[in-house]
């Protein structure tokens, strides 16, 4: 039985190899984790800006906080519901805590997450938006999006095994996710009841928050952010009892 | 008395089928009955054909699976699967694998670091510890993977030898260290076709047939008795 310091361990371990490994795949290597998301910025910018014709002020900003963010979750969930899947060649052959997989995924994107929310802060100052106290409060902001963003992957990797249709239905919810989560819009300014629909989904609650301290500089709005943390959470603890009551299951699929 | 390492009693292992429906369920027995004990440094055989279930039955020594049926009481000891590649990255060196490998099968960042001349000497593949495992041959690679396994400190080693590959010296030099680590403290379940090999290191034999663990006899009345059913079978 793996202990939980173990399983962090491993998957730290394994996890930093990755992004190694990465790095070594492409020809720009370690450049892709800036220019990817810089790509996605770039396509969604155009059709905004200049194809519909919309944007607010600092829509680039605006719009490259919402895309990291989304971008984080997106790819994290995407790949980590596929993981202990993936890790079915390893698990045959020595025993691992199956929580293992997604939480490497988890890091991996962490990782990178975090280089492109420094990319963002320097675009947020070169767009003259000045740096704030309520800065301070990004670490908060980044536990409890890496929680959110934790608690969907260990879910989808937990069920993904059992039900392979879940993979088509998967992509298409966290397709119709970037256009539930504010990312080109301001949720602030929907009608109240839309805005009370739309908080249910802490992904928007999230990238709001990061707007509000990052475009705004001011500090985030704590009752929201507790609810975003309190779904976030709840799914991480199904996903975590799934993957423990499963954990020998995994390897005997075929 | 010796120590049991493993207490095994009627212990049963069941896949499901493919069905074309989720609310179908197609079992199919791997394992149906298996009963035997193994005590602290014995060194058993387990024979049978193909598709008897030894490999079903290392995965549930090595925990890796639970049983569906019966019990299985497994003092506190460490068990290894020896001989492991799954868990390579193609894009990392072999050094870097070597540290990825030894941390999945256990082992702490100081333990590999203390081990690693060790490793890449039992290897043998010169100057490609540096270079990424996909340039490897697969020979290369199982021999990696062979000699990181080695070095893992564990109470219970799981050979299957059917997994083994690589060319006919590196095959006797593995075997002379499986047989030096048979011959020291270590518990060794050992899976092979070969029953010299057998005949040679074991203490015990159990032999699987279609699922079921035979009644266990002397070493050589055992080996004559899976000699005649393969002859009667085939």
């Amino acid at each position: 039985m793996n202990t939980r310091s173990k399983i962090l361990n491993i998957s730290v371990y394994r996890a930093l190899s990755e992004l190694r490994s990465e790095g070594a795949r492409t020809y720009a290597g370690y450049l892709w984790w800036i220019l990817a998301p810089l790509m996605s910025l770039a396509v969604y910018y155009v059709a905004f800006k200049y194809i519909l014709n919309r944007g607010t002020e600092n829509f680039a900003v605006f719009l490259f906080s919402g895309i990291v963010v989304y971008r984080f979750f997106a790819n994290t969930v995407t790949r980590g519901s596929e993981s202990i899947l993936g890790g079915k060649g390893l698990m045959q052959l020595v025993y691992l805590h199956k929580s293992i997989f997604p939480l490497t995924v988890v890091l991996v994107n962490l990782f990178k997450f975090i280089i492109t929310l420094l990319l963002l802060m320097v675009a947020c100052w070169a767009f003259g938006l000045r740096p704030a106290w309520a800065y301070l409060s990004l670490p908060l902001l980044l536990v409890s999006t890496t929680l959110l963003v934790a608690g969907a992957a260990m879910f989808c990797a937990a069920i993904m095994p059992f039900i392979p249709d879940f993979k088509m239905i998967l992509s298409t919810i966290v397709h119709l996710l970037i256009f539930l989560s504010g990312v080109f819009f301001d949720v602030s300014r929907l009608s109240a009841k839309m805005q009370m629909i739309i908080r249910w989904n802490p992904l928007a609650t999230l990238i709001e928050q990061f707007r509000l301290v990052l475009l705004h500089g001011r500090w985030p709005n704590l009752a929201h952010l507790a609810q975003a943390t309190l779904t976030s959470m709840i799914m991480l603890v199904i996903g975590w009892l799934l993957i423990q009551h499963f954990d020998r299951r995994y390897a005997k699929i075929s | 008395m010796e120590e049991i390492v493993f207490d095994i009693r009627n212990m049963g292992v069941s896949y499901r089928k493919a069905s074309s429906l989720p609310w179908k369920v197609n079992k199919f027995w791997a394992l149906h009955d298996v009963s035997f004990k193994v005590r602290r440094g014995e060194t058993i055989g387990i024979i049978g054909r193909n598709g008897a279930g030894k490999s079903t039955l290392l995965k549930v020594m090595a925990d890796i699976i639970r049983p569906d049926q019966g019990t299985v009481d497994r003092a506190d000891v460490t068990v290894t699967l020896q001989s492991i590649s799954a868990g390579f990255d193609k894009r990392l060196t072999g050094r870097q694998n070597i540290f990825l490998n030894g941390i999945l099968l256990g082992m702490s960042h100081k333990d590999v670091t203390k081990r690693l001349d060790n490793i890449i000497e039992l290897a043998g593949i010169g100057t490609f510890i540096d270079e990424p495992t996909k340039t490897y041959s697969s020979g290369m690679l199982s021999r990696l993977g062979f000699a990181i396994a080695y070095y893992v400190e564990t109470d219970v080693i799981l050979i299957d030898e059917t997994l083994a590959v690589g060319d006919e010296a590196f095959k006797k030099k593995a075997s002379e260290m499986i047989k030096k680590k048979i011959q020291s403290h270590y518990t060794v379940i050992l899976v092979t076709h070969s029953l010299e090999l057998v005949g040679e290191l074991c203490d015990r034999i159990i032999q699987i047939e279609n699922g079921c663990s035979l009644p266990e006899l002397p070493l050589n009345e055992s080996l004559e008795r899976y000699k005649n059913t393969c002859l009667t079978n085939n």
